[in-house]
């Protein structure tokens, strides 16, 4: 197997798995973030860059 | 296409209006709307940089670079665009983010004073127009719906006007997600068939000029340094900075832009193979496959590079309006 075959075959496999993966974390800041929970909104934003 | 997949694409056309009208009642102010009020995290942020520098202008230049080039538009023509964003992602952003900027032309109002602030205004404007994707939606629902070209640039750009207008950054991030994984999945389905169809890339050396595997190809040098170099418009990048200052906080900035250029470059790779792979195989068993998975190319803009950016600028533009061909040419495209 040549390097580039292993390099595509490891290229898809981020691209499908990575992606799936992003999607469901996504999901859980989503529902999150709509729910207002602590931790999603501008205040916390101040507070990362005042401690920043 | 069967009435089946035209429902599809109308339900998730529709599905775009829905987010934007959700995400309205939200929306409380004006930063609120353009920035989101500073609530993206790193996932948000991930996919909607991933969906947004992953547009058709990108994909129809380097498939068009390495339909006629091979690998070099990975290495030299897409993959230094990468590197800038993460340069900026580094460099940049945190200093930028300290002060409480919306926008490039807040940066510059604060450096060089209002009148810059006009100008860079205006040129972002400018820079930021999708006349590209517009034309893109446009050939899509000519191809896969029958929708006269000018009748669905009209209505692609009324359904993103109205989802943006609606939910703007927020919307704009959410629906940017689904076209993420729409267009990595199928990215990577395309790849896998496509790659077994053609016994993989051995397959593909053996069909293909041995230039075509090298990392420059064999352009001159100072094309190698035009391509590179344009990668610097990054810098400037309304929608990136945009994205920067909508960020929760650095650190998001910084793993998310880390995992976009991981998803960039792999995407690329896949793009890259796609594309060569339709050099090889057009009109053999390229076409059908294209006609059987429309609806999975449908959806994501960058599965159109698949095909359609070689198909309509190259082999097959005779049997489509000159605008579109002339539209969508790479010179066009690139910029």
């Amino acid at each position: 197997m040549s390097r580039w075959e292993v390099w595509t075959w490891i290229a898809i496999a981020v691209l499908l798995f990575g992606s799936i993966g992003a999607f469901i974390w996504f999901l859980r800041d989503a529902v999150r973030l709509f729910r207002d929970e602590p931790g999603m909104g501008a205040a916390e934003l101040e507070t990362d860059r005042c401690g920043s | 296409m069967h009435p089946l997949d035209l429902a599809l694409v109308g339900l998730y056309l529709i599905a775009m209006i829905a987010v934007g009208a959700l995400v309205s009642r939200r929306i409380t102010g004006f930063r609120d709307y353009f920035i989101a009020s500073g609530r993206l995290t790193t996932p948000l942020l991930l996919c909607t940089l991933v969906s947004t520098y992953y547009g058709l202008d990108v994909l129809f230049g380097g498939s068009e670079v390495s339909y006629q080039e091979g690998l070099v538009a990975f290495f030299v023509y897409l993959r230094p665009y990468y590197l800038a964003i993460l340069v900026a992602a580094f460099l940049i952003a945190r200093k930028l983010r300290d002060r409480e900027f919306m926008s490039l032309p807040d940066v510059a109002a604060r450096y060089y004073g209002n009148g810059t602030r006009a100008v860079i205004a205006v040129a972002s404007w400018l820079y930021a127009l999708p006349l590209l994707s517009i034309m893109g939606m446009g050939i899509l629902l000519d191809i896969v719906a029958g929708i006269p070209f000018a009748w669905g640039v009209l209505l692609g750009a009324t359904i993103s006007v109205i989802y943006t207008i609606l939910g703007g950054l927020l919307a704009d991030a959410l629906t940017d997600t689904v076209q993420f994984v729409l267009m990595c999945v199928t990215l990577g389905i395309a790849a896998v068939l496509a790659l077994g169809e053609l016994g993989g890339v051995t397959g593909l050396e053996a069909s293909l000029p041995a230039s075509y595997f090298e990392p420059t190809g064999t352009y001159p040098t100072w094309v190698l340094i035009v391509f590179a170099g344009s990668a610097l418009s990054a810098l400037i990048e309304p929608a990136f900075y945009q994205r920067v200052f909508a960020a929760v906080n650095h650190r998001a900035i910084v793993v998310a832009l880390g995992f976009s250029a991981l998803v960039w470059a792999f995407g690329s790779m896949d793009e890259e193979w796609g594309t060569l792979i339709w050099t090889v195989r057009l009109g053999e068993w390229a076409l059908p496959l294209w006609q059987e998975y429309a609806l999975l190319f449908a959806l994501p803009a960058s599965a159109v590079a698949f095909g359609v950016g070689q198909w309509l600028g190259r082999k097959e533009a005779p049997a489509l309006s000159g605008e579109h061909a002339a539209g969508i040419t790479p010179e066009g495209a690139s910029q």
